[in-house]
């Protein structure tokens, strides 16, 4: 009998146990998204305020937003705190659970003493990433293109930058879900993982924080994965292609040595 | 003869802690082996080291003639596993982790209905999440796990922890796979369970085997507990190993003196709590 790579019964099982949080943390996009739809007619005097210092916003460079165009108001449900929390959480919902949740509990041993191997179950979390990673900029896209019909401004969008940000917030969701895929392969159960996955989690958004606040350092923006997700850069940005390739291509490469030490380790552990 | 779990020199530190030292092992195709051992003395160490759950220091480990290292899910689909300290998913129904664990076996659940009904599993319970439980149903779900798609070897620590006397239905079930040429290995401190039920016993202290013999042989080279009480009103009460021949000679020749005589089988609790020096063995 061959080898498994993927095992279906544990990916139905995995969908089904974290259904109902990963759709609430896909909501988060969407619902901010239509605020914004909801909200963006009612600035018209400030756009058109502002439209006498446009030169002004020159300033504000690339890595900044610029809330009063369409663009850059409906780029919010890619890069909007509560959906980054969101997103997060969405990604690290599986992992954490499985294998260091069910280490703690004791389940890991039932399931690892049935014919399911250590590799198979990481490569079957990896899938079940790869799928919420694709929902989650699924529904930011959503969130986006729908606030932007609400206010009547889903014309003004540009569809190839809005799916490279699609693309960007997916890779961000697989790179964290790989991160936190590793860490719960050698945590010996779902808290200390959890632990390390949030302090890691704050690390990575003070970096990110301090980049876009600190002038000179945008450079700390490149030891975080949320420096690869800048919406303003790639809505900007007038080389789109290697912007969009270099920024995708970290975050895949984060995502591909995540993924890989995890089902490493998960086949050497000396424990189940 | 054919062995379905073969352990040499098993090895297994926690650190500076030696869990299993230089452990040996033999359990024979077809037999029910009973694994005893006090609280911390290694079994459920070796139990994890032959499903490949736990890889030792040192000592080679065949399970079903196959090294367990390596060996992957194609012998494990032929193995039966219930641990010590069972968890299952909260939130499944029980007919769901039923359903769950017989498609990771890859196997049919053809043994489903004859674990539950041996063990008195209330079907109409099936359709409750598993939450919802009672710790000895849970045990009942966990050992329908591990039985239901008939495993050539069936492992399984501490069965009996959480379930009534009416779920005792489990040691029969555990003689009937025998007879069928399954092998069972299970671990107990409820040595009644083992002397009914297991063809064989180990008695593992301080991470060795300390013991391995057939219970019908353990059984007959038992001592006798004497007590004989004397019209007199007197009373000595002793252990009496060997032949029975000379000691009721002798007790005959008191004659009109003797008033009564009681010889019974010392049951195994009393023989391990004397090969241990451990109290946690219950009758």
């Amino acid at each position: 009998m061959a080898r498994r790579a993927i095992d279906g019964p544990l990916l139905g099982f995995l969908f089904r146990r974290h259904r109902l949080a990963t759709g609430l943390c896909y909501v988060v996009p969407v619902l901010i998204g239509l605020v914004v739809g909801f909200l963006y007619p009612t600035y018209a005097p400030q756009r058109e305020a502002l439209k006498v210092f446009k030169y002004a916003t020159r300033f504000l460079g690339q890595g900044q937003m610029d809330l009063f165009s369409a663009e850059g108001a409906f780029s919010l449900p890619f890069q909007h705190p509560l959906c980054l929390l969101a997103l997060g959480l969405a990604a690290a919902l599986a992992p954490l659970a499985l294998p260091a949740g069910e280490r703690g509990r004791g389940a890991l041993d039932l399931l690892l003493a049935s014919p399911l191997e250590r590799g198979t179950l990481v490569r079957t979390l990896v899938l079940h990433e790869f799928l919420v990673a694709l929902g989650v900029g699924a529904a930011s896209l959503i969130g986006a293109w729908s606030g932007a019909m609400w206010a009547g401004e889903s014309g003004t969008l540009t569809p190839e930058r809005y799916l490279v940000l699609t693309a960007l917030v997916a890779s961000l969701a697989l790179a964290l879900g790989a991160i936190a895929s590793w860490i719960s392969v050698e945590a010996r159960d779902r808290g200390q993982a959890a632990l390390v996955y949030g302090v890691a989690m704050g690390v990575f958004f003070i970096l990110d924080v301090a980049a876009r606040m600190w002038r000179d350092g945008e450079w700390l923006g490149w030891l975080t994965p949320f420096g690869y997700l800048r919406p303003a850069r790639i809505l900007t940005t007038e080389d789109l292609a290697s912007v969009a390739g270099r920024d995708l291509g970290v975050l895949l490469a984060v995502a591909t040595v995540g993924f890989g030490l995890a089902i490493a380790r998960q086949a050497r552990r000396r424990s189940a | 003869m054919t062995l379905a779990i073969e352990v040499r020199g098993l090895e297994v530190r926690y650190g500076s802690h030696v869990a299993v030292s230089g452990l040996d092992l033999e359990v024979r195709a077809g037999e029910v082996f009973g694994f005893l051992g006090p609280n911390g003395a290694g079994k459920t160490t070796t139990i994890r080291a032959l499903l490949d759950l736990l890889r030792p220091d040192r000592g080679r480990v065949e399970v079903l003639g196959e090294p367990v290292r390596g060996a992957g899910g194609r012998l494990r689909e032929r193995l039966g596993f219930l641990p010590g300290d069972l968890a299952l998913f909260p939130s499944l129904r029980g007919s769901e982790t039923l359903d769950f664990f017989a498609r990771l076996y890859r196997r049919p659940p053809r043994r489903r209905d004859e674990v539950l009904d041996a063990l008195g599993f209330p079907r109409e319970a099936l359709r409750r999440r598993i939450r919802t439980y009672s710790t000895g149903m849970r045990q009942m779900i966990g050992i329908t796990v591990a039985m239901q798609h008939d495993p050539d070897l069936l492992v399984l620590d501490e069965p009996t922890t959480g379930l009534d006397p009416r779920a005792r239905g489990l040691l029969e079930l555990l003689r009937v796979r025998a007879d069928e040429g399954r092998t069972v290995l299970f671990s107990s401190h409820v040595l009644a369970e083992v002397e009914r039920s297991a063809d064989r016993l180990g008695l593992v202290k301080g991470g060795r085997v300390h013991l391995t013999e057939e219970v019908a042989s353990l059984r007959e080279r038992l001592p006798k507990r004497v007590r004989v009480r004397r019209r007199d009103g007197s009373e000595e009460q002793f252990l009496h190993e060997g032949e029975l021949a000379p000691l009721l000679a002798r007790l005959a020749a008191e004659g009109e003196a003797l008033a009564d005589l009681e010889v019974r089988p010392v049951d195994l609790a009393e023989i391990f709590r004397r090969e241990i020096r451990d109290e946690e063995f219950r009758a």
